[in-house]
């Protein structure tokens, strides 16, 4: 990374909000919340750099209320006090001019005084100088695709009440895939705080010997109900579209979650599931946009009973329920699966004949209010026979309910858990991931 | 703007064979009403910069949000030197002729610039419009939303390229949901989106399609469900540009089919042989590649490399003859491509995307395409998409469906689904509607890329007929 660091640190924050809210008139509050990253970004191809990027970003945004009206701005600070500082200010003008022509909003959150918090994960990142060779060099005989990303995060709520939390990781992942040449491909990830080339080959052998499987002729798989087993990375793809119509508290609400029937108790899913938001690892900072800060674990399902959805505050008000102190999508953060009994090492007997499914693709629902979902396996999945892999498959769609495959069909949950790191960089770099086993599920549905 | 940034260019201190710098400034308002009430009111003001530079034919990029010289020259130092560190590993020796040498300027069409129009204006009109979809005591929840979107790019190369281009643009969305015992239906408007002034937010429109999604949700809870089976399958614009973007689009852009997507978004089961040969659909097909459409959302005059955009048949007659790929992914390949190398912000590289892309109108009138039909589906309104890596085996659901009996529109469907593979899919083309049916649509959330990167896209489209087509309805 560069040396000349000059995105904002938490005294800058401090300085910059306090004379911010020094400015405010006696019937105006504020929340500000601040998301900044430094990352280098290197983009491989056929194992060579198809594209290197290195980016320095850092918004602040400014939610003012005022007389009962709420509005936001986001903007970029630069790193220059003074400037920043007289930019700012404009912005609170121009928030007090939307204020005065906006409507009342009936669900306001109110910044609260609260407890103050500061996290700071130092890292140990790869050394640019060397890093397509560290990268590369290893994976010259194979034809391997991925982004590697690298860099500090942060993340910080501040408010009128005088709350300030504040946290920061340095951290990196190198997400890739290792293909065949008949396109079977072998999907990885490396990813931490503290960079090391040993792991990084470990992890790199492993990908190549499971390539070797690959090198079989894949098999056509028919249309139709199969036992299959979901390896963490499939079953993390599946958490993921519960951020989307699914466990949001508003969602359920106003009739466009799949959760809405559970919520009711008109459906009920397996007893073997149990899900949480789960902070007590430290990927993600506890506190959201609000300023709210999360329980270190909120149970959401447990034995197959919606315990509760995630709520924010606003949500809250408006529904007369209990704020878990979602985020203002009510979208997971931190979301783990209870594991099971299903020993790692007996997987392929238990299974006996069906398909192992490593990674799924494009998920969506399909008929939301039935809680039907449909998607793609992708990368390296398999057909079993007697508990013995015969041979990978041709992609399959499957079209399927999360009430009958985390229901009456799910059969066991795999012994340990699995980060499975969240790599999205939409705008920004996403903090944290998805800890979940693997599944064995019967009669699942493929449809094409 | 473009005189200074150039200046400023010039006065940097480099040893790179070719320099471009890319300024991107842009507002972005978010306005959302929910049940006759405030939701939200969010602006983003974003701006910066980004480097690229060209070093022992490897391409580097460096982004910043912070404007002064110092800064500009820090990026530019750092640019370089990651050039350095990765050319020996480079996928391709890129030399200073493939950034071409360019000026000129793009102005969206706006009569009325976006912010003549107050926060609490564009919130009252959507605040209406809710009103106006609660047309019985079964609507249970109605939402709108408006995106305001103006941006400023501007484009400067040490090889003297000066572009300057204003992108203004207006997308608006309603959605209302009815309930009755247990059945429970949404009907939107699909997201609506255009380039243009604050002249495409126009209350008596959006008064009048909430209405309409409002009789239409609460018609939905006693409709039929979609029947299984074979069936000839009509596509309104509002789902079709949709079946465009995943099954035609993304498979040929051209880094995708490179392989460059593999480990996000996808390859593609077009290979760099198949230009100028594969017969991709039939004989009515003819797709372009048309970044000069009036109002359309991804318009422009030139790429992020600077390359200007002229339409492009993709597909003419069936045949693949292009790909959608920029210089970059041309010079790999040697397949022709389009000027289409975009970034979704400063603080991204470009690389392959849509723009507008285009189905050309044909001759049948909608109500003589329907007369022909026997026993046939006519889907409306995207709710649902899915397809695979390599864009065969896809998945769509719509809102509103109406049965075709013997030439003639009938009964309402509820949760209309089909699915198919895409070389069968478009070669079963059997009907392609003229002007009348052409409608332009479009998305502000194309996702791609490592690192990710979300564009907007325009797809504009007439009503299609396809022949047996695998339909289906809801769960049981
Ligand atoms: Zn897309």
């Amino acid at each position: 990374m560069k040396n000349d660091k000059r995105q904002y640190q938490k005294q800058d924050l401090k300085a910059l909000s306090t004379l911010l809210f020094q400015e405010l008139k006696a019937d105006e509050q504020m929340t500000l919340s601040y998301s900044g990253e430094e990352t280098l970004f290197v983009r491989v191809s056929q194992a060579k750099v198809k594209q290197v990027s290195e980016v320095s970003q850092g918004y602040l945004t400014m939610s003012l209320i005022s007389h009962h009206r709420r509005t936001e701005i986001a903007f970029s600070l630069k790193g220059e006090r003074e400037e920043d500082l007289k930019y700012a200010l404009h912005m609170l003008q121009k928030c007090r001019q939307n204020c005065e022509t906006l409507p009342e909003d009936p669900y306001l959150v109110l910044p609260e005084a609260g407890a103050s918090s500061e996290e700071d994960f130092k890292g140990k990142l790869p050394d640019v100088e060397k890093l397509a060779e560290t990268l590369l060099k290893p994976a010259h005989s194979v034809d391997l695709a991925g982004l590697f990303a690298s860099g500090l995060l942060m993340r910080a709520s501040m408010n009128s009440k005088g709350q300030f939390h504040w946290f920061s990781t340095e951290n990196f992942y190198f997400d890739y895939s290792l293909y065949t040449s008949a396109q079977k491909a072998i999907k990885a990830i490396y990813a931490g705080n503290v960079w090391k080339d040993e792991a990084y080959l470990a992890n790199l052998n492993q990908a190549k010997n499971q390539l070797a499987l690959f090198e079989r002729t894949s098999r056509k798989i028919l249309p139709g109900k199969y036992r299959v087993y979901f390896a963490p990375a499939a079953v993390a793809e599946f958490v993921k579209i519960l951020s989307w119509s699914g466990i949001s508290g508003g969602a359920i609400m106003q009739d466009r979650s799949a959760f809405k029937k559970l919520y009711e108790g008109q459906a009920h899913l397996s007893p073997l599931l149990s899900v949480d938001e789960d902070f007590t690892q430290g990927l993600v900072p506890r506190f959201n946009e609000f300023g709210d800060v999360s329980a270190l674990r909120i149970p959401l399902i447990t034995n197959g009973k919606l315990t509760s959805p995630l709520i924010n505050r606003r949500t809250a008000q408006e529904y007369g329920l209990q704020s878990n102190a979602a985020n203002g999508g009510e979208s997971l953060r931190s979301p783990l699966i209870h594991p099971g009994s299903l020993q790692e090492d007996h997987i392929l007997q238990n299974l006996g004949t069906g398909l192992y499914v490593s990674n799924l693709h494009y998920l969506n629902w399909s008929d939301l209010q039935q809680g039907r979902i449909t998607g793609m396996t992708r990368y390296g999945c398999f057909w079993v026979e007697k508990g013995e892999i015969v041979s990978p498959i041709d992609d399959m769609r499957f079209d399927e309910t999360i009430y009958h495959f985390w229901g009456e069909a799910l059969e066991a949950l795999s012994e340990r858990t699995e980060l499975i790191p969240d790599v999205c960089s939409y705008g920004e770099r996403t903090l944290g991931g998805v800890s979940v086993p693997g599944m064995m599920v019967n009669d699942f549905s493929f449809t094409l | 703007m473009a005189k200074n940034l150039a200046q400023r260019l010039n006065n940097l201190h480099h040893k790179a064979d070719w320099l471009g710098i890319r300024e991107v400034k842009e507002t972005t308002q978010t306005s959302i009403a929910r049940n006759g009430k405030f939701e939200n009111n969010s602006t983003t003001f974003d701006h910066g910069l980004m480097i690229e530079v060209l070093v022992d034919g490897q391409f580097a990029y460096c982004a910043t949000d912070n404007m002064s010289d110092q800064a500009l020259q820090v990026a530019c130092d750092r640019a370089t030197q990651l050039a350095k560190h990765m050319a020996s590993w480079k996928v391709f020796p890129f030399n200073a002729h493939h950034r071409p040498t360019a000026s000129g300027r793009y102005h969206s069409p706006v009569q009325h610039s976006l912010d003549k129009a107050s926060a609490g204006e564009i919130m009252e009109m959507l605040v209406d419009a809710t009103q106006k979809m609660k047309v019985s005591d079964k609507i249970v929840n109605r939402m709108a939303q408006a995106l305001l979107i103006d941006q400023n790019i501007t484009l400067v190369s040490s090889a003297g390229s000066e572009i300057h281009q204003h992108i203004s643009s207006v997308a608006s969305y309603l959605s209302t949901t009815a309930q009755e015992g247990t059945e429970i239906q949404t009907r939107t408007t699909g997201l609506s989106c255009h380039q243009g002034g604050i002249e495409l937010l126009n209350r008596e429109r959006l008064e009048r399609e909430a209405e309409r999604i409002g009789k239409e949700a609460l018609e939905l809870l006693n409709a039929e469900p979609c029947p299984t089976g074979a069936y000839d399958l009509v596509l309104a614009p509002d789902q079709l540009y949709m079946q465009l973007h995943e099954s035609i689009g993304h498979p040929l852009e051209l880094d995708r089919i490179l392989g460059d997507e593999r480990n996000y978004a996808g390859w593609s089961f077009v290979q760099l042989s198949d230009f100028g040969q594969l017969q991709y659909g039939s004989s009515l097909l003819n797709v372009v590649f048309d970044p000069t459409v009036g109002g359309e959302y991804a318009s422009y005059g030139f790429d992020d490399t600077g390359l200007a955009a002229t339409h492009q048949y993709l597909i003419k007659d069936g045949v693949l003859l292009r790909g959608i790929g920029g210089i970059d992914s041309q010079k790999r390949s040697g397949v022709p491509g389009v000027a289409s190398t975009r970034a979704s912000s400063w603080n991204r590289p470009p690389i392959d995307r849509m723009a507008n892309i285009n189905i050309e109108p044909g001759d049948t009138s909608f109500d003589k395409m329907i007369a022909g039909i026997e026993r046939g589906i006519y889907m409306t309104t995207n709710s649902s998409w899915s397809i695979d890596d390599y864009r065969r085996k896809f998945q769509f659901g719509c809102e509103y469906a109406k049965l075709i009996e013997k030439g003639k529109l009938t009964k309402t469907l509820r949760n209309p689904n089909y699915r198919g593979v895409t070389s069968t899919f478009w070669k079963n083309l059997k009907m392609v509607g003229d002007s009348s049916t052409f409608e332009i649509w479009g998305s502000p959330y194309c996702g791609k890329g490592e690192p990710n990167q979300a564009i907007r896209v325009g797809h504009a489209v007439p009503v299609c007929l396809f022949e047996n087509i695998d339909v289906f309805g809801g769960a049981l």
